[in-house]
């Protein structure tokens, strides 16, 4: 490269500059609280302090429809009495049945999909977009629709089944098929989530990394599961953390399906604290059964962060 | 290892072609490295020899079998990436035997595989590791194991060592070299890096805009280049062009002033050359500065010294000729008063200015 | 002038300058020279001011600014990654020093200044395009531009050439060169790649785990090295380590038969002898007092050759010419010239200054 003759700078000496007092750096952090105070104030009043009141209330026996009755500190009363109801063990019970019988079909169905949807084919755009519609829908209007749907006498299931040779199904009125009635309309509702987040999983593998797998050697199989899977599971367990929670508080599909029924055969816990605290408004028990169904949250959650943090460090 | 032949290769991707009726024949355990700036092809060429770019027109050969139509996975071929494409999910010693078990071979085979991959690139302390923690060198190294666990008929590197830090790339340079002797797979070795290319190859083919410009061994490349673009790109520091014209006595460079004395030989091979606008190119490493040559001496004149520097035991000078600022070396003892600028004729190449092609003048012809 | 004394800087979880002192004059390039991780770019950010340090002084022509933030120091720093503020032109980046509160001149001033520099650089035809449009070496001048540009007292350089690919590096060398000679300023130029130092630098100071170990000129450096590391930095290839036991009075290597010499004076028990490559001696025919070895690799140059010769567990490389082309497996014989090592402490790697002499049994 070749050198300009020197083509002049301007003989300039480097010009006096006054020196400054130093900028007082309390000033910056004054300017920090300012900026996070407006969120503070509504994470504060908003979510902190109903927190707080449940937790207080979880110790008292009062009801809110009665405020003049004086409430009681009775201490972890609520908790016992909860703990060893045999009753609300057995929608323990049934609420894991449900929650793993969704969750588990909505992952087996999400993955396949969004394995088979890898591949561009004409109208795949399409297809994708259609699918995502169901989870978009209100869940109190999608446990209507599958009431109807769902219907013994007239719903479009049943006829469907009859078609083909089967015989119509009592669906909601059998506790076993009405705990598959949910477990079937929560699934159509959040297996597009679920393909959704492997999507975007398979998608976050590095294209050479399949070069890297195909030049190795390895069959389309053994490529998805020793590789594709394995680097998607960070994603794909936030995902099924995600789920597991949700499904955990499902609510709005029980009421619309089943009412709770037969009898109250499909009472999930989340139902029970409904109607404890709206039903019969027993506030300070069902502030009890809460902050329970919350610890049990946490506890799930900690475990996952801490598998996911794990996976992080190995990983890089 | 095996022979490759590589028969008029072409990729296009719509209007644009990445690599132009190329052929090439590789011999067993050669070393061939694709040499040339961004852009032009090497890397396309590489990736149609792994599988992985389909080839618009062409065919390629591993020995007599004709694999231009199989997939990667049924070339036996190894490939190294520029970016480590390690298994991040994996340890060391999974990653190195993944196409082991891709292919379903026996356990004690993987192991015993894995344990002389292992040695040769010194990677037992890192076997139970992930790729995460360790040094990009290291890295390549664990790639270059996975690549060579099951003796691949070819083995190919895009630029592996373009993502590894200066201070360590040497190093890995070196080893490489070493290995790849040792091993005696047929390599196939995409760089931009002349001095890399110059290091290692037993070959080097010097592609331009899809195209061949030379093939030819590194000495050969550094001591014959077939055209500017050649002399350029080869060698560091770079080449010196200066433009000249011909004259009864030799040849005028950097605009008429300076005369270049030529002996009777040259100046009579220069007579044979056709009516050219000729530039001349010369080595930093063939211009001197002596002292008191004789008047009539042929390659040297007198040229305004603008600096001296050493760096290192090198020692350095820039001249002016005309308009530009030229390198020169000093390599004998240090010259005196009134140096003057000699030119080690027979190392000095005249190029036609229009087509860039070298002519083959010996300036350097007998007196 | 910048003046840096006892500077000390820790972060979280290790210590990265352990007590810097160096000096750049007004008219002087200084190299910082040192592996990754030694501490040069922690040393420039101090200076510059983007670091606070945990101890020390920095004196900019005498006044001391160590506790003034980066804007009053009248310092310019390019970055080993440029920096460049991706939203803007070219022009603008130039620009932006002098647009700023603390240094701001008027827009045909700026104009006049940014024109000027853009041609010493030759980028003038690219100030109205935008960064993200330039090559790796376009963005490279206009970095140094930027920095030209407000003529500050002192530049700090950070690998600013690391990004480039040879060619480039080579030009751009010769031109930092060419402006430090028809515009004297200190510069302090921090980098890992000794070609790159060697060429620019008139004093190189070499920094290794926060220290810096030898300050002085190349030739300096070459014939007096304190201490190994100052060994593994410079020359390329760099200087051959053979560990070895002084017994007796004479220096034995691990794993090479003869000893290497007679010791003047008393040593401790374990060394690492050094020499540079030029002064060993190699052959390709078993010459009297050569020792035997083999090639393990070479390095076509073009001009000469590189070979990696393995004696025994050793190794060291050297630069030969070309009338000999060795082959990788070859045979040859070397000769290590006693009055030709360097003994330095094999724990601390400090200098030991005891001379090593040729036995007339034990030869080379």
């Amino acid at each position: 490269m070749a050198v300009e003759g020197k083509a002049d700078l301007p003989a300039m000496t480097a010009t006096e500059r006054a020196i400054r007092p130093r900028r007082d750096p309390l000033s910056d952090r004054l300017i920090l609280g300012l900026f996070l105070a407006p969120s503070l104030v509504v994470l504060l009043s908003m979510v902190a302090y109903p927190f707080v009141s449940l937790i207080y209330y979880s110790f008292l026996r009062f009801s809110i429809l009665r405020p003049q009755v004086p409430a009681e500190a009775v201490g972890f009363e609520n908790y016992a009495f909860l703990l060893s109801d045999p009753d609300l063990w057995s929608r323990f019970v049934f609420t894991g049945q449900f929650v793993f019988l969704s969750v588990g079909l909505q992952f087996l169905l999400g993955i396949t999909i969004a394995y088979i949807l890898q591949r561009d084919f004409r109208g795949r755009d399409v297809i994708f977009t259609a699918l995502m519609l169901p989870m978009m829908l209100c869940p109190i209007v999608v446990g209507f629709l599958w009431r109807y749907m769902l219907n013994s006498e007239w719903g479009v299931v049943n006829y469907l089944l009859t078609l083909v040779g089967f015989a119509k199904l009592d669906w909601l009125g059998v506790t076993q098929n009405a705990l598959w009635a949910v477990v079937i309309a929560d699934s159509w509702m959040w297996t597009p989530f679920v393909i959704l987040l492997a999507t975007a999983a398979f998608r976050g593998v590095p294209k050479t990394i399949y070069e890297a797998a195909d030049i190795d050697g390895a069959s389309a199989a053994f490529r998805f599961f020793m590789v594709t899977l394995p680097l998607s599971a960070p994603i794909l367990f936030i995902a099924l953390l995600l789920r597991l929670i949700d499904t955990f508080k499902q609510y709005d599909l029980f009421f619309a399906l089943t009412g709770g029924g037969p009898g109250s055969s499909t009472e999930t816990v989340s139902f029970a604290l409904g109607k404890l605290a709206f039903s019969y408004f027993y506030t300070g028990e069902a502030s009890a059964l809460a902050v329970i169904l919350l610890l049990i949250i946490i506890g799930l959650s900690l475990i996952f962060v801490r598998y996911l943090t794990k996976l992080g460090r190995q990983r890089g | 290892m095996a022979r490759v032949q590589i028969d008029q290769l072409t990729v296009r991707f719509g209007d644009f072609t990445a690599v132009d009726d190329l052929s090439l024949e590789i011999e067993d355990s050669e070393l061939v490295v694709f040499l040339g700036p961004s852009g032009c092809g090497k890397t396309t060429m590489l990736r149609c020899i792994a599988g992985l770019q389909a080839c618009t027109a062409g065919r390629i050969w591993f020995d007599h079998e004709d694999v231009t139509e199989r997939t990667s996975a049924r070339r036996n071929v190894a490939m190294v990436f520029q970016f480590v494409s390690l298994y991040p999910h994996l340890r060391v010693a999974a990653n190195i035997s993944f196409p082991l078990q891709a292919r379903g071979a026996p356990r004690a085979e993987i192991e015993e595989r894995l344990d002389w991959a292992a040695r040769i690139f010194g990677l037992q302390p890192v076997l139970r590791r992930f790729p995460a923690g360790l040094p990009p060198g290291v890295k390549q190294k664990v790639a270059l194991a996975r690549a060579v666990v099951r003796r691949p008929t070819v083995l190919l590197l895009d630029e592996p060592l373009s993502a590894i830090d200066e201070s360590f790339r040497e190093e890995m340079r070196w080893e490489l070299g070493h290995l790849q002797r040792e091993l005696g797979f047929t390599t196939v070795y995409v760089t931009h890096d002349q001095r890399e290319a110059m290091s290692l190859a037993d070959r080097v083919v010097l592609m331009r805009d899809g195209r061949i410009v030379q093939v030819g061994t590194p000495s050969e490349m550094f001591e014959q280049p077939a055209d500017e673009f050649a002399a350029f790109f080869i060698g560091s520091p770079s080449m010196n062009f200066i433009e000249v014209k011909r004259d009864p006595a030799g040849l005028r460079l950097g605009g008429n002033d300076v005369l270049l004395k030529l002996p009777a030989g040259a100046r009579a091979a220069l007579g044979e050359v056709g009516p050219r606008n000729l530039r001349l190119g010369i080595r930093p490493q063939h211009v001197a500065l002596i002292s008191d040559p004789a008047d009539d001496a042929v390659g040297t004149f007198d040229a305004p010294i603008l600096d001296r520097y050493a760096i290192g035991r090198e020692r350095y000078f820039d001249f002016a000729l005309g308009n530009d600022t030229l390198l020169g070396m000093q390599v004998g003892p240090e010259a005196g008063e009134r140096p003057k600028v000699a030119f080690d004729l027979a190392h000095a190449h005249l190029f036609d200015c229009e087509t860039g092609r070298r002519l083959p003048v010996r300036l350097a012809g007998a007196s | 002038m910048l003046a840096i004394a006892g500077l000390e800087k820790r972060y979280r979880s290790k210590e990265a300058l352990l007590g810097i002192d160096l000096e750049v004059a007004d008219d002087e390039i200084v190299a910082l020279l040192g592996p990754t991780g030694a501490g040069k770019t922690s040393t420039l950010l101090c200076a510059s001011g983007l670091e606070r340090a945990d101890a020390g002084r920095i004196e900019i022509d005498g006044e001391d600014v160590t506790g003034l933030p980066p804007s009053h120091r009248d310092v310019a720093l390019v970055f080993e990654s440029f920096n460049l503020l991706p939203t803007l032109s070219a022009y603008d980046n130039i620009a932006f020093g002098l647009r700023s509160l603390a240094y701001r001149e008027d827009e045909r001033e700026i104009d006049r200044r940014v024109s000027m520099v853009a041609g010493t650089l030759q980028i003038d035809h690219l100030l109205r395009r935008d960064v993200e449009a330039l090559s790796g070496g376009e963005r490279q001048r206009v970095a140094i531009a930027r920095a030209l540009v407000r003529r500050p007292r002192v530049y700090l350089l950070d690998e600013p050439l690391s990004a480039l690919d040879l060619k480039l590096r080579e030009g751009l060398r010769l031109e930092l060169r060419a402006l430090h000679r028809s515009h004297p300023s200190a510069i302090l130029y921090a980098t890992h790649d000794y070609h790159g130092a060697a060429a620019i630098a008139d004093r190189i100071a070499i920094i290794d785990g926060g220290r810096i170990h030898q300050i002085g000129r190349l030739d300096e450096l070459f014939a007096d090295p304190s201490d190994v590391v100052v060994g593994a930095l410079l020359g390329s290839p760099s200087m051959v380590r053979f560990e070895a036991t002084a017994q007796d009075g004479v220096l034995v290597a691990d794993d090479l038969e003869r000893p290497l010499g007679r010791l003047a004076g008393e040593v401790p028990g374990r060394v690492m002898a050094g020499l540079w490559p030029d002064d060993v001696e190699v052959s390709a025919e078993p010459l009297p007092g050569y020792r035997p070895a083999e090639i393990y690799a070479t390095d076509f140059r073009g001009m000469d050759q590189a070979i990696q010769v393995q004696a025994g567990s050793h190794f060291f490389r050297k630069v030969v010419g070309l009338d000999v082309r060795f082959r990788q497996g070859d045979r040859c014989w070397f000769r290590l010239p006693p009055e030709r090592i360097f003994m330095f402490d094999a724990d601390t790697g400090t200098r030991i200054r005891t001379a090593v002499s040729g036995d007339p049994e034990h030869e080379g």
